[in-house]
C-alpha cells in the first residue's frame, strides 16, 4: 500500500482549549446581530436542551449553573495553527480540514509505527496527551478517512475502504444536500447503494463532482500529496461553502468579507501584506491556487478587491468550489515607531515632570504619592503627600513589645471605602449573622473577629477602642466591618 | 465507539506538555519578570509593551493580584502607577505587605478623565507598569492605549469584574472556580491554567 491517509478529528477542540473539561457545564458565546448567542455547547449541556444558536439568557434559564465564556475566534484559529505545527512533526504532508479536522498522508510511516493500527494509536496517544478527545481513522482516500472518523467507525480494518463505507447511511457523505436528496429519490439509502450505481450514469447525471464522490465510496485511492508549506508563514482565513459555488461573483462576495475580516486584524497588528494568496478546493478534488500582489503593502479591502476582480474577471471557474482559503504573504510593519525586540525603553518624560503635568491638569489631589507613618489606627498609617506627615506620633509604651502589632492588627482590605458606611447588623453571640442590604436582610458568615484595637489607654482620656470583624457575604466575597458603637462597612478583600 | 479516548485526568500536566511541544509566540513584546513565581508561571512576567487584563467576579482576588504585582515591582525598584477612579485603593494594605511607596504613584482621576490619564502615563515611558482598577473603556480608547504603550514601552494591567475578552488585549487572566486561566495572543498555545492559590496570597 503506497498511499494512506489519516484523518484526525478533535470534536471538542473549542471547549478543551479554554482549559475546561468536557464534563463541566460550559458554553461558548459570540455576539451575532447584537445578540449574545451560544455557539459551542458541551455534551453535558445538550442534555439540558441547550443548543447552539440559543441566546445566553435562554441557556441560563435552562441550566442555572452554566459557565458562559466568550468565544475568541482569533485565538482559537491561532491554537489550531499551533496544533497543525505539532502535527507537522509527523511529516510534511499535513492539511487542516475545517474547524476540527486534520488530514495526514502517512503511507511512508507504516514501517516506522508497525502498520496502520500503530499509526492510529500513536496519533491518538499524542493528541490525548495534549488534553484533547480524539477520533482517528485511516483509509486510502482522505475523504473516506474523514467519513469514517466523523461517523466513529474503527480507526483501521483490513477490509477494503469500500466495504467499510458500504453500511454507512447516505447522510454520512459531506456532499451538497440537494445531491443527497436526488440520490435518496432514486432509492439510494447507504453508501454501498451509491457505490453499486453505474459510474457512467452517475457522471452523466451528476457531472464531475458526482463522479468524484462515486469514486470515493467505491474505495478509489487518493492522489499522493506534495509537501505542504510551513503553516507559520500562512496565517489566513478559510471558509467552507454550504453548497457548491459555480459563479465567480459569489466567490468574490465571500472574498470581500474575508479580506475585510483580515484587514481588521492587520490594523490591530499595525501590519499590511504585500500579496494575498488564495487556495480554492474544487469539487473534483483539485486545489487551485491564485496570488495577487501589490507594489507596496496595503490593508485596504477595496484595493485588494480591485486586484481580485481583475484576476477572476472571466467569471468562469474550472469546477465548482467547495472551500476557499486566503493567506496574507509578506506581512510588514507599517508604523515606524514600532519598537523592535530588545530595544531599550524610551523614556519621554521623567516621573516628576509627569506628576507635575498631571497635577496641573487634574488638580493637586489627583496624583499623589504615599508615605508610611508610624501609627496605631489603620487610617493613620500613611499620608498622601511626601513631607506632610505632620507631628510625629507620641511614643507608644507597648512598642517595645516585639510583634504586638503584627499579631493583633487586622489585615487590611484591598479596597477601601472613601468613608466607612454605617450599616445595620443582626448579631448572634456578639458576631454578625445578617446585614441589612438596600432591600432586605442578607445572611453573612463571620470569618474572623472580633479583633480589638485599642490605643492611648495610657492617656488621661482613656484613648480609643475599636473592634473589627471579617465577614463573608452569601456571594462569597469578604468584607471588613468595624464596630464603634454603630457598625460600619470599611472595605472589601478583593 | 472506537477511535476515541477520554480526557487525561491531570489537565495541568498535559497543558505543560503542550507548552513544551509548542514554540514560544513570535512577538516584539518582552516579558519583565515580576519577581512573583505564581504570576510568572502563568503569564511569563509583565508583558511590555502590551495591554493585559485580569478579571473575575467580586471577591475573586482581582485587586489582590494587582496589589501583589505593585508590591513586587516597587520592591524591585520599578515604577508603578495605580489608577483608581473609584477612590478605593487602600495604601495601608500596600504598606502592610511591604510595598515600596516611593515607587508608587496613586492617581485618582474622575471616571471621564481615565482615558486621557492612562494614555499619558503609558506614553511617558517612565513607568514599568500602569494598573487600572475598575474602569470601562471602548475599543477606540483601548487602541489609543495600545499606541501609547508602544510609544512608552509600558505595560497596562486592567483589573475588573467583567470580561475583557472583546477588547483584544495581549493576554487576559480570568479568576474563576478556584483557577486562574490565562488566554490570549501572548499566551503560547492553549489556555494556561493554574490553581488560584498560586496567584493569590
Amino acid at each position: 500500500m503506497s498511499v494512506l491517509y489519516a484523518y484526525v478529528r478533535l470534536p471538542d477542540f473549542p471547549l478543551e482549549r479554554c482549559g475546561y473539561s468536557t464534563e463541566e457545564h460550559l458554553a461558548l458565546w459570540e455576539v451575532r446581530h447584537q445578540i449574545s448567542k451560544v455557539t459551542v455547547v458541551c455534551d453535558a449541556l445538550r442534555a439540558y436542551g441547550i443548543q447552539p444558536g440559543m441566546s445566553t439568557g435562554e441557556a441560563r434559564a435552562l441550566c442555572h449553573d452554566v459557565i458562559l465564556v466568550p468565544r475568541q475566534v482569533d485565538d482559537e484559529r491561532e491554537d489550531r495553527r499551533e496544533l497543525t505545527r505539532t502535527l507537522h512533526r509527523w511529516g510534511d504532508r499535513v492539511r487542516q480540514d475545517g474547524d476540527e479536522g486534520w488530514i495526514l498522508e502517512v503511507g511512508g510511516l507504516m514501517a516506522l509505527y508497525g502498520g496502520p493500527e500503530g499509526i492510529a494509536d500513536h496519533l491518538r496517544a499524542q493528541l490525548s496527551s495534549l488534553g484533547h478527545r480524539v477520533q482517528v481513522a485511516l483509509a486510502e482516500h482522505p475523504m473516506a478517512a474523514r467519513i469514517l472518523a466523523v461517523t466513529g467507525e474503527p480507526a483501521w480494518s483490513e477490509r477494503a475502504a469500500a466495504d467499510r463505507l458500504a453500511p454507512l447511511p447516505l447522510e454520512a457523505l459531506p456532499a451538497p444536500e440537494h445531491w443527497i436528496d436526488q440520490l435518496i429519490a432514486v432509492g439510494c439509502r447507504t453508501l454501498g447503494d451509491l457505490a453499486a450505481l453505474d459510474p457512467a450514469s452517475v457522471a452523466g447525471r451528476h457531472g464531475p463532482a458526482g463522479r468524484w464522490w462515486h469514486q470515493v465510496v467505491r474505495g478509489a485511492p487518493g492522489e499522493p500529496w506534495t509537501a505542504t508549506e510551513d503553516v507559520q508563514e500562512h496565517p489566513g482565513v478559510a471558509y467552507t461553502f454550504d453548497d457548491e459555488v459555480h459563479d465567480a461573483s459569489v466567490l468574490l462576495a465571500r472574498l470581500q468579507a474575508m479580506i475585510e475580516a483580515c484587514s481588521e486584524g492587520w490594523a490591530h497588528e499595525e501590519a499590511a501584506p504585500e500579496a494575498l494568496r488564495l487556495e480554492l478546493r474544487l469539487a473534483n478534488g483539485e486545489i487551485l491556487t491564485k496570488v495577487v500582489r501589490r507594489h507596496q503593502p496595503s490593508r485596504s479591502p477595496g484595493a485588494w478587491m480591485q486586484l481580485w476582480r481583475a484576476a477572476l474577471s472571466d467569471g468562469r471557474l474550472p469546477a465548482p468550489v467547495l472551500r476557499v482559503h486566503l493567506w496574507p504573504v509578506g506581512l510588514q510593519r507599517v508604523q515606524s515607531e514600532q519598537l523592535r525586540c530588545g530595544e531599550r525603553r524610551k523614556v519621554h518624560e521623567e516621573v516628576d515632570q509627569l506628576v507635575e503635568r498631571l497635577r496641573l491638569a487634574l488638580g493637586q489631589q489627583t496624583c499623589v504619592q504615599v508615605q508610611a507613618k508610624e501609627a496605631w489606627m489603620p487610617e493613620q498609617r500613611w499620608s498622601e503627600e511626601p513631607g506632610s506627615q505632620g507631628r510625629a506620633p507620641r511614643r507608644d509604651p507597648v512598642q517595645a513589645q516585639e510583634g504586638w502589632r503584627a499579631r493583633h492588627a487586622p489585615s487590611a482590605p484591598s479596597r477601601l471605602r472613601r468613608r466607612p458606611r454605617p450599616v445595620q447588623v443582626r448579631l448572634e453571640d456578639g458576631r454578625p449573622v445578617a446585614i441589612r442590604g438596600p432591600r432586605s436582610w442578607a445572611p453573612v458568615q463571620p470569618q474572623e473577629g472580633p479583633i480589638h484595637l485599642r490605643h492611648g489607654w495610657w492617656t488621661p482620656g482613656g484613648g480609643e477602642e475599636r473592634c473589627y470583624h471579617r465577614v463573608g457575604s452569601h456571594r462569597g466575597d469578604l468584607s471588613l466591618y468595624e464596630r464603634q458603637g454603630l457598625w460600619f462597612h470599611q472595605g472589601w478583600f478583593d | 465507539m472506537q477511535g476515541m479516548t477520554s480526557t487525561h485526568p491531570s489537565l495541568d500536566e498535559l497543558r505543560a506538555k503542550l507548552r513544551a511541544l509548542q514554540p514560544e509566540p513570535v512577538s516584539e513584546v518582552r516579558q519583565l519578570p515580576s519577581g512573583w513565581d505564581g504570576w510568572d508561571d502563568l503569564m511569563g512576567g509583565i508583558p511590555q509593551p502590551a495591554l493585559w487584563g485580569c478579571w473575575g467576579p467580586s471577591g475573586s482576588g482581582v485587586t489582590g493580584v494587582g496589589l501583589q504585582l505593585a508590591i513586587q515591582l516597587t520592591r524591585a525598584g520599578c515604577k508603578v502607577a495605580w489608577v483608581d477612579p473609584l477612590h478605593q485603593f487602600n495604601p495601608d494594605r500596600f504598606l502592610q505587605e511591604g510595598g515600596a511607596p516611593e515607587h508608587l504613584l496613586w492617581v485618582r482621576p474622575e471616571p471621564s478623565q481615565v482615558g486621557w490619564v492612562v494614555e499619558q502615563l503609558l506614553a511617558a515611558g517612565a513607568l514599568e507598569l500602569v494598573l487600572l482598577d475598575q474602569a470601562t473603556a471602548d475599543r477606540a480608547q483601548v487602541q489609543r492605549w495600545q499606541r501609547a504603550a508602544r510609544k512608552g514601552a509600558s505595560s497596562l494591567g486592567w483589573l475588573g469584574h467583567r470580561s475583557f475578552a472583546s477588547m483584544r488585549l495581549w493576554a487576559h487572566v480570568e479568576l474563576r472556580s478556584g483557577r486562574a486561566i490565562a488566554r490570549g495572543r501572548g499566551v503560547a498555545g492553549a489556555a494556561r491554567t493554574v490553581p488560584l492559590e498560586s496567584v493569590i496570597r
